[in-house]
């Protein structure tokens, strides 16, 4: 884990001397959330997320989140690696893991969980527009989080495209 | 523990939910199922251990290029 840590680290602090050949993203949104079991309070957030794809298949994200039902600020960062095509657009699939931090460690555990996201763009004529699924499993807590969510991208577009 | 072997292990153990989410959501919404079911379907391929053993040399070989400091990031996630 320390040497995810350093890798994390390593990765924060070259990202702001070669951002010419990395695409950030960031997004609003709103999330569903709610623990296996009831665990822990399920609730509707507002987020806000942004990634830094620093290759094809691997970005650094973040997000915070505001729960309205229970007055909580949360935040995550971490790695997500894309396990499907790359060039896809409108879809795909991420394997990562965050550390979550949060104002109410109670209802949303401050820790390490690896997590399955996919995001879907089914709107062509509103590409901004995406939903997301999310899995979570934390590492202390052993707690399942289910999420789904909508967000809406703020960022410009890009027009460079990759090699094929 | 290999780069596949620790992706199949975040896969087995952070996936359980979200299919269930899918599959709950398209017995609760009959008319949202065959998108539901196209979404784990999706999802079962993505995740599959044959796919995640191709694609975990494809990151590793992408992860030696961030830690030499060569980016080559997409203009385009929908992952967010």
């Amino acid at each position: 884990m320390r040497a995810f840590l350093m890798l994390v680290l390593a990765l924060a602090l070259a990202t702001p001397a070669l951002a010419d050949e990395i695409f950030y993203q960031a997004a609003f949104g709103a999330n569903a959330i709610w623990f296996d079991n009831n665990a822990k309070p399920s609730d509707v957030e507002a987020t806000v997320s942004g990634s830094a794809s620093l290759s094809p298949h691997i970005s650094a994200v973040a997000s915070a989140a505001f729960g309205f039902d229970h007055s909580y600020v949360s935040g995550a960062a971490g790695l997500r690696f894309t396990v499907t095509d790359a060039l896809d657009k409108s879809f795909g699939v991420g394997l990562g893991i965050e550390r979550y931090m949060s104002s109410e460690p109670a209802l949303r555990p401050e820790e390490w969980a690896p997590d399955v996201t996919v995001g879907w763009a089914p709107w062509v004529k509103s590409p901004r527009v995406s939903l997301i699924a999310r899995g979570a499993y934390g590492l202390d807590s052993n707690l399942a989080t289910a999420l789904v969510g909508l967000r809406y991208r703020f960022t410009k577009d890009y027009v460079e495209e990759l090699p094929q | 523990m290999t780069l596949g072997k620790l992706l199949e292990r975040w896969a087995g153990i952070a996936s359980a939910d979200i299919m269930s989410l899918l599959l709950r959501a398209g017995d609760a919404f009959p008319e949202i199922k065959p998108i539901t079911d196209k979404l784990t379907a999706a999802l079962s391929m993505s995740l599959s251990p044959e796919n995640l053993a191709a694609i975990a040399g494809i990151l590793f070989s992408e992860a030696q290029d961030v830690l030499q400091g060569k980016f080559s990031g997409k203009p385009h996630t929908q992952d967010l």
